[in-house]
């Protein structure tokens, strides 16, 4: 590929500087946004770089939500699948039957206010383990949306506990639909947790150049 | 140009099918690829690109691997070992997908 001309080391500075103050994405996405800006910048630019990048400004926004979109469709699709794993796997349906039975029979015998706290204190222990108990370093955060975005499938469980605050003894009355609600709770949980810790392990082996 | 809006759809394809012929490659390059190898005649957006490599990355077809290159670094795509399965597969599938449209399109000169 035949380069035009050669960005200066006063328009990296100000490259850097601009990615900087518009605060584009992670350190990942910085290294593929740079060298792209870099790459088209030397081959068809007109050598004005601030030029350059107000043009480019549509597509380097793009280029970060669409990243962004990608890595919590690609979560949301591996959580699923995971849950769905509890059902079809011969080895997984005996435990996820049990858990059930379990559920449905604590919603039976146990009086209302202890099954309620019970169902918080379930729900809520998976959320806390997996936003303080996965060792994710604060600045490995930063640097990668992949981790940032790590654990936002919990969010559903959680907001699955949050959202009937209001009406919970209404919803509590019939208990084979709180059963089911408690147990979809629980799975969701359950292959999140599941997912984050395959992807964690994954991630930090794949990204190891850039993570601590 | 009416091409873009027919290969759109195929842009997955023809990444994967890129990768398995080159090892490693990066971004822009596969965007100069692509206006090489069709004459100019398809080019792909930055847009289009790479939303479509960090989809593939992102359901585990593309590893990533980071490298120094003059003042800045570099991130190259390659194929995961799923990566190369899945290309075959695709390729497959545009296969049969042209053989269709030929028969469609032109019947009197289809493949078959």
């Amino acid at each position: 590929m035949e380069k035009k001309h050669e960005i200066t080391a006063k328009q990296l500075a100000f490259l850097d500087r601009f990615l900087k103050k518009h605060n584009f994405g992670s350190e990942d996405d910085k290294i593929e946004l740079k060298d792209h800006i870099i790459s088209d910048f030397e081959m068809n630019g007109n050598g004005n770089l601030s030029q350059y990048l107000s043009e480019e400004l549509g597509f380097i926004k793009k280029f970060i939500g669409s990243k962004l979109r990608a890595i919590h469709k690609s979560y949301r699709r591996k959580t699923i699948e995971e849950a769905l794993s509890f059902f079809k796997s011969i080895k997984k349906l005996p435990i996820t039957i049990a858990v059930f039975l379990t559920i449905y029979l604590l919603t039976t015998y146990l009086n209302d206010d202890f099954l309620i706290a019970l169902f918080f204190i379930s729900v809520l222990s998976f959320f806390i383990y997996s936003q303080f108990f996965l060792n994710i370093k604060k600045e490995d955060r930063k640097k990668l949306d992949r981790i940032e975005y790590l654990g936002q499938e919990m969010w559903l469980p959680y907001l699955m506990i949050m959202f009937p605050l209001g009406f919970l003894e209404d919803i509590i009355i019939n208990k084979y639909f709180f059963s089911l609600y408690w147990f979809v709770a629980i799975a969701y949980s359950v292959a999140a947790i599941i997912v984050m810790k395959r992807e964690k392990k994954i991630i930090y082996e794949k990204y190891k150049h850039l993570l601590s | 140009m009416g091409n873009q809006k027919l290969f759109k759809g195929s842009l997955q394809t023809i990444i994967l099918k890129l990768l398995a012929q080159n090892d490693k490659m990066y971004g822009y390059e596969i965007t100069q690829k692509v206006k090489e190898l069709t004459k100019g005649e398809l080019k792909i957006t930055e847009g289009a690109l790479y939303p479509a490599l960090h989809k593939l990355e992102a359901d585990g077809l593309l590893d990533v691997e980071v490298a120094k290159v003059g003042n800045r670094l570099r991130k190259y795509y390659k194929l995961t070992e799923h990566g190369t399965k899945e290309t075959a597969n695709k390729l497959e599938e545009m296969q049969e997908f042209l053989k269709t449209m030929q028969h469609l399109v032109n019947p009197k000169f289809s493949l078959e």
